[in-house]
This record gives C-alpha cells, sequence and structure tokens, in this order.
C-alpha cells in the first residue's frame, strides 16, 4: 500500500475488495482526530454498512494506487427524515501519507459531478476548522462555509467545532 | 405541571405532534403523521440522557411535550442533544411552550450536557424567536436542504452552550413571558 506523490492512480468505482482498506483510512483519521462523524474506529463490516447500505443512490469511489487504495470519497445520506433525502452529505479521506497531491480535491470535484448527476439539489460537508487547507479547497469547488457549532465534536482530549459548508447542484428560479 | 412522558402518553404525543404537521407549522420535516405505536416505540428510546417530558393542564390534561434527542447528524456525539418541543394547537400562544423549553434545558444541564442545537426550519419564526429569547446563538442557515408540502425550506442550526450564564438568560425570557423566574422551576412546578 505504498504510495509517493510520483505514483500515478486512477479514480474508480468501489469494489468489495476495497472495504478493508477504506476502513483502515477511515481508521486512520479518527486516530488522528479528523474525523467529524465519529470518534470511534469503525470495522469494516460497519464502514461497509454506512456507506453501502443505501447503494445505489449514493456511490462511492476509491483512489487505486494498484497495490492498494490511498484515498475514497463517498456520496452519503445526510439525514435520515425523506425531507432531506435532496441533500447529500459528501465525505473525502486520503491516507495521510497520500495528502498534498491534489488526490482529496479531485475525488471531491467528481463526488459533485455525481451528485448533480443523481439529481441531488445541493451537497453539504461537515469537517473540522483546521487545516484550513481543506474549507479553502472545498470554497473553490463552490462550497460556502455555512456557520460552525462550537465544541461539540468529542476528540481525544477535549471538543472540536465543526464547521458546515453547503453548494447547491441544481439552484432553482427565485 | 410538567413530569417525565410514560408510555401512556403516546397518545396524547402523537396528537400534538400529529397536529404540527397537519397544521404546516413548518415545525417538523415529517409530513406523514406518526402513529401511536411508533410514539410508543420513541418513549421507550427517550431515557435518560434522551428523556422526554409532557406539561398538564390544572385538569391533567396532556398540552404539550419536549424531548432531548440525539444530535440527528452526528449521532455519535454525546456532548450535545437536540431540543424538541411542541405545544397542542390551542395552547401555543400560551406560556407552556416556555415551561417546557424552560423544564428541558434544567435537565439537560442536569444531564451534562456541553450545549443544545435545534434544527429548525426558517419558515418557524416563532420557534426561533424564542430559542434566541433563552439565548441560542444562530449557527448556520442551510439554504433549500429540504423539501417540504412541494416547497424548499432552509434549516437554521441554533446552538446553546449550557455552561456560563444559561440560567441568567432564561430568566430574562421567563422574565419577558410574565412568568415567575426561574427558581419556580422544579418537582413542584404548578400548572399553567
Amino acid at each position: 500500500m505504498s504510495s509517493s506523490l510520483l505514483q500515478v492512480g486512477q479514480i474508480r468505482s468501489l469494489a468489495p475488495e476495497d472495504m478493508p482498506g477504506v476502513a483502515a483510512i477511515f481508521n486512520e483519521a479518527v486516530a488522528a482526530g479528523e474525523a467529524t462523524i465519529d470518534p470511534q474506529p469503525r470495522s469494516v463490516e460497519q464502514v461497509t454498512a454506512w456507506l453501502t447500505g443505501d447503494l445505489p443512490r449514493y456511490e462511492v469511489y476509491v483512489y487505486d494506487v494498484g497495490d492498494g487504495i490511498d484515498a475514497w470519497g463517498a456520496i452519503t445520506r445526510y439525514h435520515e427524515r425523506e425531507a432531506y433525502s435532496p441533500t447529500t452529505e459528501l465525505a473525502v479521506y486520503v491516507r495521510r501519507s497520500a495528502r498534498h497531491a491534489g488526490i482529496g480535491r479531485r475525488l471531491l470535484e467528481l463526488l459533485l459531478g455525481r451528485s448533480r448527476e443523481l439529481d441531488f439539489h445541493s451537497a453539504v460537508l461537515i469537517i473540522f476548522p483546521e487545516p484550513r487547507y481543506v474549507i479553502e479547497s472545498a470554497k473553490k469547488l463552490g462550497f460556502r462555509e455555512l456557520g460552525q457549532l462550537h465544541s461539540v465534536a468529542p476528540v481525544e482530549g477535549g471538543w472540536r467545532d465543526i464547521v458546515l459548508l453547503q453548494t447547491h447542484l441544481r439552484r432553482e428560479e427565485g | 405541571m410538567i413530569r417525565p412522558a410514560r408510555e401512556a402518553d403516546a397518545a396524547d404525543i402523537a396528537r400534538i405532534y400529529n397536529q404540527a404537521i397537519e397544521d404546516k407549522l413548518f415545525a417538523t420535516c415529517d409530513v406523514v403523521p406518526v402513529t401511536v405505536e411508533s410514539r410508543i416505540q420513541w418513549l421507550d428510546s427517550h431515557q435518560d440522557p434522551y428523556p422526554a417530558f409532557v406539561l398538564e393542564d390544572d385538569s391533567r390534561r396532556v398540552i404539550g411535550w419536549s424531548a432531548l434527542n440525539k444530535f440527528s447528524v452526528r449521532p455519535s456525539y454525546p456532548g450535545i442533544a437536540e431540543l424538541s418541543v411542541y405545544v397542542e394547537r390551542d395552547h401555543r400562544q400560551k406560556l407552556a411552550g416556555g415551561r417546557l423549553f424552560m423544564h428541558t434545558l434544567k435537565a439537560a444541564k442536569r444531564l451534562n450536557f456541553r450545549s443544545l442545537v435545534s434544527l429548525t426550519l426558517e419558515r418557524n419564526r416563532p420557534s426561533i424567536r424564542g430559542l434566541i429569547a433563552v439565548g441560542f446563538r444562530r449557527a448556520a442557515c442551510l439554504a433549500e436542504v429540504a423539501k417540504l408540502h412541494g416547497e424548499w425550506v432552509n434549516v437554521v442550526w441554533l446552538q446553546k452552550e449550557l455552561d456560563g450564564d444559561w440560567g441568567e438568560g432564561l430568566n430574562a425570557f421567563m422574565g419577558r413571558l410574565g412568568d415567575e423566574p426561574l427558581g419556580s422551576c422544579g418537582a413542584a412546578e404548578g400548572a399553567d
């Protein structure tokens, strides 16, 4: 699963055999206090249920580097209530050793395009205020920063703020 | 009086909630009436630290209910709870909502929540006004995030941190409602 900035990977749809890699990348982020969704690591089964329980309405993509994956991105259910179904929450996780190479941004761009094609009205991101480059990168793709909840996300040693971003994929007139 | 909700309250809780749906108050994102059976299950899941309360009038008729819920967008967050308050149609302009607010905020403090969150439809202006009056802060507004009765709706996220001077804000709010100050709220609380 080694990778370097020179290695060229490709984005493709999730395959069942990717799940251990997907879970490992997620749990690396959890351990580093970088995941807003859950302070606890998730098993391969839990990650599979989370990301594939709602297929085909939602989609998952991975960044394949030949001997494994270095990143993944998902179009997920934003809220359990049916009235919220026009909105999706996007999630992107990049292995630490593969960051700062534009992979996350490429995945997010793809997820936005697919969300539009899947007829979602808007997409939401819920992330931490730091590192700031993540927010800046999302803004370049059209997200607006809406605001924060203060001191709510449990991480080791304390509580973090979360930032809410949204972009509209098919805004109607008016 | 306000007391913990029990299974026998399921029909009243469903009736009051369904009034909010029927009246298109934009007080909930549910559009289909809930059943009594579903409220029995709901009550079953509303034990500490996520309690539900009912408000009775002098004749012990349930005229409102409130609850602390897991934060619906991030159920894994133990430090915050989402607030629900619903009041019987004919009592909406009275003190019922304020009393339930106050009682539930006190419970949240006792249960050691760090803050309360409310995801309120922007069109539901009375609720937003009430939440801001008791010290909630507008954290974010999601535009056209849901579709209700065929219309796009905006949802405001409000937050109230429970440390610090939360009591003062409540006292000020209840003062504006013309009710007794915070100290009167508790087990011996009287009916409206």
